[in-house]
């Protein structure tokens, strides 16, 4: 809970910061508590794949945009407009089905804890690691597909004859 | 109220603080910013979700890594068409983009 709390506040402090600089620190740091939260949970895995993810990869990317625009980005002005109260009216009604759907969202009944699986396949043949490829394999197919789909549309978007900038 | 519906209140709040950024701001970095936060925020949701006696479900957890992935992998994209939309208009202001592209 603490976590939680701590997660919402700094995340919020991150998005309302003027300075982009702060905000990319400050969701550094939100980054690593949204793990930590996750692991407190028993999933570790999850936990550590959030935090090499957002609080690795990402941030050294929002890292190098800033870098690259420089001045631009770090004077942004964020006025809110009166055309963008309607944005955040839509925001506040989206966060209604959203909570409604994930409260009625249940587990299959037949399902074990994540720890209770992992105690299981660890007797098995293939080892404590096994479970990687026993109960996960589609989803990390998915998961190699669609990094490896990202980064090819990156090297696109960067190459010479793939859509790059006109100079 | 119990931990997961706690867990809820709380990725809905990132939800809404991410969509809000998205709306309110003018800067193209600010909305991948926020647009990361409403990731997290569907993270969370899945993740409390599929809370069993205040254990993670390995259904849910499997959920919420395929949620990261794709939500990474769409920003380093967003983040790369950002350069090279600053590259062409020299701005990161959508609004004057959009002028601009005109």
């Amino acid at each position: 809970m603490i976590l939680g709390a701590m997660l919402v506040g700094v995340t919020m402090v991150a998005l309302m910061v003027r300075k982009l600089v702060w905000s990319l620190i400050l969701l550094f740091y939100s980054s690593i508590v949204f793990g930590l939260l996750l692991m407190t949970y028993d999933a570790a895995f999850a936990g550590l794949f959030h935090i090499i993810t957002f609080a690795g990869a990402v941030s050294v990317l929002f890292m190098v945009i800033l870098m690259i625009v420089g001045g631009e980005a770090l004077d942004a002005k964020d006025a809110l407009g009166k055309a963008n109260y309607f944005g955040m009216i839509l925001a506040l009604l989206a966060a209604i089905p959203l909570v409604i759907l994930t409260s009625n969202f249940q587990p299959l009944p037949n399902r074990l804890s994540e720890q209770a699986q992992l105690s299981g396949l660890a007797s098995q043949p293939d080892g404590p690691l096994g479970f990687l490829w026993l109960m996960r394999s589609w989803d990390l197919l998915l998961v190699v597909i669609l990094v490896a789909a990202a980064m090819l549309g990156i090297m696109n978007l960067f190459s010479r004859e793939g859509g790059g900038v006109e100079k | 109220m119990n931990e997961q519906q706690l867990l809820q209140v709380f990725a809905a709040i990132l939800f809404i603080s991410g969509f809000g950024t998205i709306a309110a701001t003018k800067n193209l970095v600010k909305m991948i910013m926020g647009f990361q936060v409403m990731i997290w925020g569907v993270n969370l949701a899945l993740f409390a979700g599929g809370l069993v006696n205040g254990q993670a479900t390995l259904f849910s957890t499997s959920l919420v890594i395929l949620s990261i992935s794709v939500g990474a992998s769409v920003e380093a994209l967003a983040l790369s068409l950002t350069i090279l939309v600053f590259r062409k208009y020299g701005t990161l202001n959508p609004w004057e983009i959009r002028r601009l592209a005109h």
